[in-house]
């Protein structure tokens, strides 16, 4: 009975579809999150007879074969990076993206992985850094006696230092963006790395040749959106019984079989 | 005598194959681009010359293939720029080290060689042949309704989208691809949709249906068997006592 396994090929698909949705709904409220989609492809057919083989001696060919597929499977869980709510938190060092484009951050072994989750800290040295400590790229050190971080919209950072007048310009914080998004490699963390699927990272001026613009003491929320995670939970979980179905009709078939004679 | 057994185990067999069909369907009901399938069952008469004798005067069934069901699965928005739908008749051209396959699952991605591919890393051709390559620095690919592809408003060509005279006669070969040995046929008036990918079209209902309907028959076959059987024992037993 082929339908037997087919459906069991339906369920671990469908189990793979809840599994991704319920990450989604478990990260609703991470900052930065991108919600994932799985994308499934059809097995391989089993060709029982070729369409366009002859049928009969007189070169009359069979107009439709019969071919019967062998289940379902998940070829991609990817990224959809569309822009996430943002929410004005007060602080100063938590920086939002406004449009496209990525914070690029110095990983502890020297590579560099990008974030959208712009929720900066200060470390012991006057360096941004994430809530991990990893150092937000290009380095910046924030100089002793400062009472106020100024960030502006196309991310050149200003400190008004104590007993100055005039605010001293720091630095500048460069985004990177990449031709195919949903190609990066999440690392855990809000962090993400490039692949050969992501292209080649392209940096540049916030606000610059479509990069996004900053948006200070304020913090990009997750993109999932929880009334079509949990329309798509109920789906996946029908489809899911509907496969267990088809393994129970499968497996009542058979049994009527056995009790023959 | 034992025709009855055979018709009825000609049944059985392509309910078994119909069955198999329902699953595939049902496993498949959220695969992008995929289409519903249904068999198509014949019936095969026994030879004319043998008519007139009773014992050969019957007919059986015989599976003859299975159809696709071709109607547009609905369109779902992803928001992914490489993500196209094919709002209409066609299929995308992709290379294979076979030759030339055919698939409407959109769902493309970039290689390492920055080729526009499928999400199984084949590459997407355009309406000349050619492999579809997005140059290094580009920040936005965009694609128009007419298929053509532009990165950072700079034309890289236009997807091949084609069609053939008898979409019935394509060969799945799975993930999505499809293949036919008819010549292709370049598409005009289809609109391919940028971010949005289209669903299965099995209606999953239906396909409960169906379900049902064939293990509801595959019980009677059973039956039908056993009244068969059964039958047969009485016959022999009450024959075999007036021998007696």
């Amino acid at each position: 009975m082929r339908s037997l396994s087919i459906g069991a090929t339906g369920m671990l698909a469908q189990q793979t579809n809840v599994e991704v949705i319920s990450n989604n709904i478990a990260n609703m409220t991470t900052s930065g999150f991108k919600q994932q989609r799985a994308e499934f492809q059809d097995l391989l057919y089993q060709n029982i007879r070729r369409p366009g083989s002859q049928s009969s001696d007189a070169g009359t060919i069979v107009p439709t074969g019969i071919q019967i597929g062998a289940g379902v499977k998940t070829a991609a869980v990817y990224r959809i990076h569309t822009q996430g709510s943002i929410v004005i938190t007060g602080n100063e060092l938590d920086l939002a993206i406004n449009g496209k484009g990525f914070f690029q951050i110095e990983m502890p072994d020297g590579t560099t992985s990008y974030t959208r989750a712009g929720s900066f800290q200060l470390n012991a040295d006057g360096q941004i850094v994430t809530s991990d400590g990893y150092t937000l790229l290009p380095g910046l050190t924030i100089p002793q006696g400062t009472t106020d971080i100024t960030i502006d919209a196309s991310g050149q950072v200003q400190a008004k230092i104590d007993g100055q007048t005039d605010p001293q310009t720091v630095g500048q914080i460069e985004l990177a963006d990449f031709p195919n998004e949903a190609g990066l490699e999440s690392l855990g963390n809000n962090l993400y790395r490039e692949t050969p699927a992501s292209g080649a990272p392209v940096t540049g001026i916030p606000g610059v040749d479509g990069l996004g613009t900053i948006e200070q003491g304020s913090i990009e929320q997750s993109n999932v959106n929880v009334v079509s995670e949990i329309t798509s939970l109920i789906t996946a979980q029908r489809a899911y019984e509907m496969n267990s179905r088809v393994i129970k009709t499968s497996d009542e078939m058979m049994g009527s079989l056995s009790q023959l004679g | 005598m034992e025709n009855t057994s055979l018709i009825v185990l000609s049944r059985a067999a392509a309910l078994e194959r119909q069955m198999a069909v329902v699953s595939n369907n049902i496993a498949n009901v959220n695969t992008t681009a995929f289409k519903g399938e249904s068999p198509l069952f014949v019936e095969y008469m026994m030879k004319p010359e043998k008519f007139s004798d009773p014992l050969n005067n019957y007919s059986m069934v015989l599976d003859q293939g299975t159809a696709r069901n071709m109607t547009p699965g609905a369109l779902i928005q992803t928001g992914n720029p490489l993500d196209l739908a094919l709002n209409g008749d066609g299929y995308f051209e992709v290379d294979t080290l076979d030759g030339k396959r055919y698939t409407r699952n959109g769902s493309f991605t970039q290689n390492d060689q920055r080729e526009l591919t499928t999400s199984s890393g084949l590459p997407v051709l355009d309406d000349t042949g050619n492999r579809i390559n997005i140059p290094v620095g580009t920040r936005e690919i965009t694609v128009s309704p007419d298929g053509s592809v532009f990165a950072d408003q700079v034309s890289l060509g236009k997807l091949g989208v084609y069609t053939f005279p008898n979409e019935q006669r394509m060969r799945p070969l799975g993930n999505g691809l499809l293949l036919s040995e008819e010549k292709p046929k370049a598409v005009e008036d289809t609109k391919i949709q940028q971010g949005f990918l289209e669903q299965s079209n099995v209606q999953s209902v239906t396909e409960m249906t169906n379900m049902i309907a064939v293990s509801r028959q595959y019980e009677n076959v059973q039956r039908i068997m056993k009244n068969e059987h059964d039958l047969l024992r009485n016959a022999y037993s009450k024959l075999s006592k007036i021998s007696a």
